[in-house]
């Protein structure tokens, strides 16, 4: 009966597939309901009349529906309009129209769905176009880049609205889409700039994207194709522009790491950037290249930043777990780093200076095909003393006991001389629109020396102190070549050098009244990791709905190590591990809606003589407009790994280490789940997941007097099997003046060591099993505001029975600490609140801003970690007769407000 | 003297440690030697952290050791606590003996073996002179299985003057020599150095310590703290001049 009268009215009114704004039925119903309203909006013309003299209107759209466009005209404007809702709903469409006669409006909004505009009785008709074209079917491809810098921009959109159609554009900007219609519309999208609608068939070999400096001015969590973080694009993946860290608050400069921390599954609450805490994984386990190399040292000033320049970086990849076979080598998560290949437009640059540090950098184009980018960071702190550095080296190093011997000093008592800085030098060569050269290099390092005297008793002057210097080195080459259409390569030579350098130097001279020779004593540890890579990776557009990826790898590492305590040596490692590894990825879209990727991944270690095989599988339904579900799956193996040795006491004693014979190699596999919904005013991601992690490596002993000549592993290390799961939900707001999110993770993170523990498990280290996390940001004016609030429940610690002694064969006796339980007690929970507010303004032709930032506002004094001490003097330096043990909570940063300026150009 | 200096502002930092998990709070010391009777063996309770109160005897529990299918009950003393066995139990190199103690419905038990004696210990000389920085001993002996060994330095002079410290220092050794210094001796007068054969159990107690993270709890005593170790031994007189 419906469709009777369906093609009733079509054949002899209008089409009463038309609708009027604004109500909207469903069913049979709706049809009736569509048939009543056309035929009222007819007889009405006088009042459409008086309605459509609203000639010009001023509207703006950013990726909705035609369908929705016509509707908010009709809202705003009272403007009666006819369409198609079901074809209309086809087509998304963005545009900003200002003081534009409406009929040009909707003309031009409907064009892209090739439908025509006619007035009728005062109502506005939207009908399929009556020209008929013959569509051609072709295949396109286009490098982007940005519109006054020229440089090309990696990762972004290309798709196809509605048809799921689409591509990523490569490190140099290239992407292809083939076997599309002529007439299809391409939206080109990325982070920080204007989304772009170009046509195929109009379609330029280089599509330069306007940089949208409102969209910086917050960062807005949005599904694909929307602004400065992308978040549920796919399972556990995130991409973000650096750029939009300015307004969020600080401690002296922008962190890269400290945004991603505000991300559901990122812990939040170790206030630093000594690496990422990904879903309950260590550091370590998260694999960071930057511009093709690995590297094995990411944090500044004791983990208090990252050292990256944010300024230096492009943009910022994700993987938090359930990465592309095109990735491996760790066992937890990605992160890629892409460093800016340089202004081709002119010549630009950036300068600031805050509290830590003073940072620049400068990009110049050398010639049309040759652009140069210098970025540089140096730390002020051996220069200017101020009470911002005074603090973050007492809370992070000095009481947190990183410092040999030394209990509850303050800075003024050890009188260090600290510095640290990082540099990048990225060239950029565009041979031809299809071959790019990159050659970037990077370093970083930091530098700490103390000394520090004691007298105990007035029998012994008693003297610390320490030298130690730690950082980066980081070279790659970089040839990317389209070859045509469909098939593009890039081969990389890459070289990565980290070097850890302590030596800490106790010197005992005794009253002459003892008779005793005075005694030095010495615990240096150098730990070299050098990282050889060579890399090709293909990618080969198989169809119009499928892309083939696959490539080979050759990564050779060579570790050395050495460890000196007193006269011995221990213990020593010169390790050289090659691993060769090849990898395929086929991703395709079974059904408009259903997009899979599988990909397969091997790699043969020669230390183990063995070959490790790495399934992945990642799913993803497009259920509804506004819904996806998504799911995937994944084998890691991990060869290489860093040990926390605390028995040590200088300020940076882990080490690398490659597995072998001894050692094994670490495992994984993760699963995760969830669902993507994205709504006009806000978008919610929920995940599931589950990460098994075995063969994980503990390192046991403390160090008293080892004999050189006994290095069985089995008391070196403990080896068991970690199992966390998770869930993930992240609510954000992204447009308006007011924007933020509401992070939330709910995990549980267990160990099972069969030596460890009775074999019974244990919470891990960084087990925590709620984390909320709530970012706001407001932009006023020239103002920018930005709060955030973190909790986080207690972290675990061990919590010992008590204490006791034993008399030794020497006549002396040695104490220890009675440990019933393995991270049996919880610490208080975190909470924290963080303000930032910053200053835009001008200078002549320049652009400027200030800013204050405070750090934990309500000063709340969160415990970093509960530490026992044995004490043998007393507070006036003389000999106990027993030693006694205080209970002593390190804490993490109170209030701290820092101030930065910065000027660009 | 250079282990108790270490331990001085030792920081003992502790939070996500890796260790094991006795379940009781039961402190065991017990030592047997080679040739000698069953003496001093002492129980304890943990002591406290917080108010660093020292741990208390343990009375009403039944202590045995158990050697060839025999069971030997220990008697308490009643003047210091400590534990004793008859005369009867002779401690013989390379047989295993197994500690047994009943305590509060909790059967704590720990294993050893007595190492083998310490064969031809010989010196290079009997006299040290402290007055010379330079001066020292050399023992040696022989090891063809690098067994575990400790050399210790006990005191014959009551009048002589000792170091509030340890007498001499030295760690367990694989070797088959150790150098007895001027320098690290602080006693003079007339000595013994004793070479003690010591089980693996024991030079982990000098390896591993409690004081950091991640390590574990030292000793073998299965439901409780501390160890349970067996020693062989040989001696040789010596001479310490101090001027």
């Amino acid at each position: 009966m419906t469709n009777f009268i369906f093609q009733y009215f079509y054949n002899n009114c209008l089409s009463l597939r038309f609708k009027v704004h604004p109500i909207i039925l469903v069913g049979e119903m709706q049809l009736k309901v569509k048939i009543i309203l056309f035929l009222i909006v007819i007889s009405l013309s006088t009042v459409a009349q008086h309605q459509s003299n609203l000639t010009y209107i001023s509207v703006q759209f950013t990726n909705i529906s035609l369908s929705a466009a016509l509707s908010r005209i009709t809202d705003k404007y009272h403007v009666p309009i006819a369409f198609n809702t079901k074809e209309a709903d086809k087509f998304i469409v963005s545009a900003d129209y200002k003081n534009m006669e409406i009929k040009q409006v909707l003309k031009h909004l409907t064009s892209i769905a090739q439908m025509d505009v006619a007035k009728i009785n005062e109502v506005f008709v939207i009908k399929p176009s009556s020209k008929t074209t013959k569509i051609n079917i072709l295949s396109i491809s286009a490098k982007v880049e940005d519109l006054c810098s020229g440089e090309p921009l990696p990762y972004a959109l290309a798709s196809i609205p509605n048809s799921k159609l689409f591509a990523t554009t490569n490190r140099q900007g290239i992407f292809s889409l083939i076997d599309i219609p002529d007439t299809a519309m391409v939206l080109l999208s990325y982070l920080g700039y204007k989304d772009t609608l170009v046509t195929a068939n109009k379609l330029n070999s280089t599509i330069k994207l306007r940089p949208d400096p409102s969209l910086l001015k917050e960062i807005i969590v949005k599904d694909q194709g929307s602004n400065t973080i992308q978040y549920g694009e796919e399972t556990s993946k995130i991409t973000f522009n650096p750029a939009a860290l300015d307004r969020l608050p600080v401690l002296g400069g922008n962190d890269v790491f400290r945004t991603l921390q505000l991300l559901p599954g990122i812990s939040g609450t170790n206030e630093t950037s000594s690496g990422l805490v990904v879903r309950g994984s260590s550091p370590d386990k998260n694999l960071v290249l930057l511009d093709g190399y690995s590297l094995y040292h990411v944090d500044h000033f004791y983990g208090i930043y990252s050292a990256f320049n944010s300024k230096a970086i492009k943009s910022i990849q994700m993987y938090k777990g359930n990465f592309s076979a095109k990735y491996g080598g760790r066992s937890s998560s990605v992160m890629v780093l892409t460093a800016k290949d340089g202004n081709r437009r002119k010549f630009s640059g950036d300068i600031g200076v805050n509290f830590v540090d003073v940072n620049a950098v400068f990009e110049l184009s050398l010639s049309k095909k040759l652009t140069v980018v210098a970025a540089g960071r140096r730390s002020i702190t051996d220069v200017v003393e101020n009470y911002l550095f005074r603090e973050l080296f007492d809370k992070a190093v000095v009481n947190s006991g990183d410092v040999n011997n030394v209990n509850s000093l303050d800075y003024k008592e050890l009188n260090p001389n600290f510095s640290f800085g990082d540099f990048n030098l990225k060239l950029n060569y565009r041979q031809s629109e299809k071959d790019n050269f990159t050659l970037s290099f990077y370093s970083s390092n930091d530098n700490l020396s103390y000394e520090y005297i004691q007298n105990i008793e007035d029998f012994v002057e008693y003297t610390t102190s320490e030298s130690s210097r730690w950082g980066n080195l980081g070279l790659s080459g970089i040839w990317s070549k389209q070859w045509n259409k469909k098939m593009s390569t890039q081969a990389q030579v890459a070289f990565s050098s980290y070097y850890s350098n302590t030596k800490l130097e106790d010197t005992y001279v005794f009253n002459d009244t003892l008779g005793l020779a005075d005694e030095e004593y010495l615990q240096a540890q150098n730990n070299n990791v050098n990282d050889f890579t060579i890399k090709i990776d293909n990618q080969f557009q198989t169809s119009k709905n499928s892309i083939l990826s696959f490539g080979i790898a050759n990564t050779l590492n060579t570790i050395n190590l050495s460890s000196i305590l007193d006269d011995e040596v221990f213990p020593v490692f010169n390790q050289e591990g090659n691993q060769f590894q090849f990898y395929s990825e086929y991703s395709l879209f079974i059904t408009p809606k259903v997009e899979t990727r599988l990909g397969l991944r091997g790699n043969y270690f020669n230390l183990t003589n063995h070959l490790y095989w790495e399934p992945k599988v990642n799913f993803k339904y497009n259920i509804l407009p506004w819904m996806n579900l998504k799911a995937s799956w994944a084998i890691n193996n991990q060869m290489i790994s860093r040990i926390l040795r605390l028995d040590l006491f200088t300020s940076n004693p882990d080490f690398w280490i490659l597995a072998d014979k001894d050692i094994p190699v670490i495992n994984s596999s993760q699963w995760a789940g969830g669902v993507h919904l994205d709504f006009n005013i806000a978008s919610i991601d929920i995940e599931a997941f589950i990460t098994n992690t075995y063969d994980e490596v503990e390192y046991l002993p403390s160090l008293r007097n080892f004999d050189v000549e006994d290095k069985s592993q089995e008391q070196l290390y403990a080896t068991g099997n970690t199992e966390t799961k998770g869930l993930e939900v992240l609510i954000e707001k992204g447009v308006g003046n007011y924007s933020g999110w509401i992070s939330y993770t709910l995990s549980n993170s267990l160990n099972y060591f069969d030596g460890l523990n009775d074999g019974k498990p244990f919470p891990s280290r960084f087990d925590q099993r709620h984390e909320f996390k709530v970012v706001n940001m407001y932009n006023y004016k020239k103002w920018n505001f930005s709060l955030i609030w973190i909790y986080g429940s207690g972290k675990p610690y061990s919590s010992p029975e008590g204490s006791y002694s034993l008399s030794t064969l020497d006549g002396s006796s040695i104490n220890n600490i009675a440990y019933s339980l393995i991270n049996n007690e919880r610490l208080p929970d975190y909470h924290r609140l963080d303000l930032s507010s910053t200053y835009n303004f001008k200078l002549g032709k320049t652009k400027a801003k200030v800013g204050l930032s405070i750090f934990n506002l309500y000063n709340r004094k969160n415990i970093k970690y509960r530490r026992f001490s044995k004490i043998t003097f007393d507070e006036d330096g003389n000999l106990l007769n027993n030693d006694k043990y205080v209970v002593t909570d390190v804490l993490l940063l109170g209030v701290t407000p820092s101030v930065f300026f910065n000027w660009s150009f | 003297m250079k282990k108790v200096l270490q331990s001085i502002l030792f920081l003992v930092a502790v939070s996500c440690a890796s260790l094991e998990s006795p379940d009781s709070s039961l402190v065991v010391e017990a030592y047997i030697f080679e040739n000698k009777p069953i003496k001093n063996i002492k129980l304890n309770t943990v002591s406290s952290i917080n108010d660093n109160a020292s741990g208390e005897q343990i009375m009403n529990v039944e202590v045995y050791i158990q050697n060839n299918g025999i069971r030997h009950q220990l008697v308490q003393s009643a003047t210091d606590g400590t534990f004793s066995a008859s005369s009867s139990l002779t401690i013989k190199a390379g047989e295993d003996y197994e500690l047994l103690i009943f305590y509060n419905d909790l059967e704590i038990t720990a294993q050893t073996t007595v190492p083998p004696t310490p064969k031809k210990l010989l010196a290079n000389k009997d006299t040290l002179n402290r007055s010379s920085s330079s001066d020292f001993i050399r023992t040696t002996w022989n090891n063809p299985d690098s067994l575990w060994h400790l050399g210790v330095i006990s005191n014959l002079d009551p009048a002589s003057k000792e170091f509030p410290f340890n007498n001499f220092f030295s760690v367990p050794t694989r070797g088959n020599q150790l150098e007895v210094s001027s320098n690290n001796v602080s006693i003079a007068g007339d000595a013994q150095f004793i070479l003690y054969g010591i089980t693996e159990e024991y030079q982990k107690l000098y390896r591993i310590s409690s004081s950091s993270i991640g390590s574990t709890n030292a000793g073998n005593i299965s439901n409780g703290f501390g160890i349970f170790a067996a020693f062989s031994s040989d001696t040789l007189n010596i001479y310490i001049k101090e001027n």
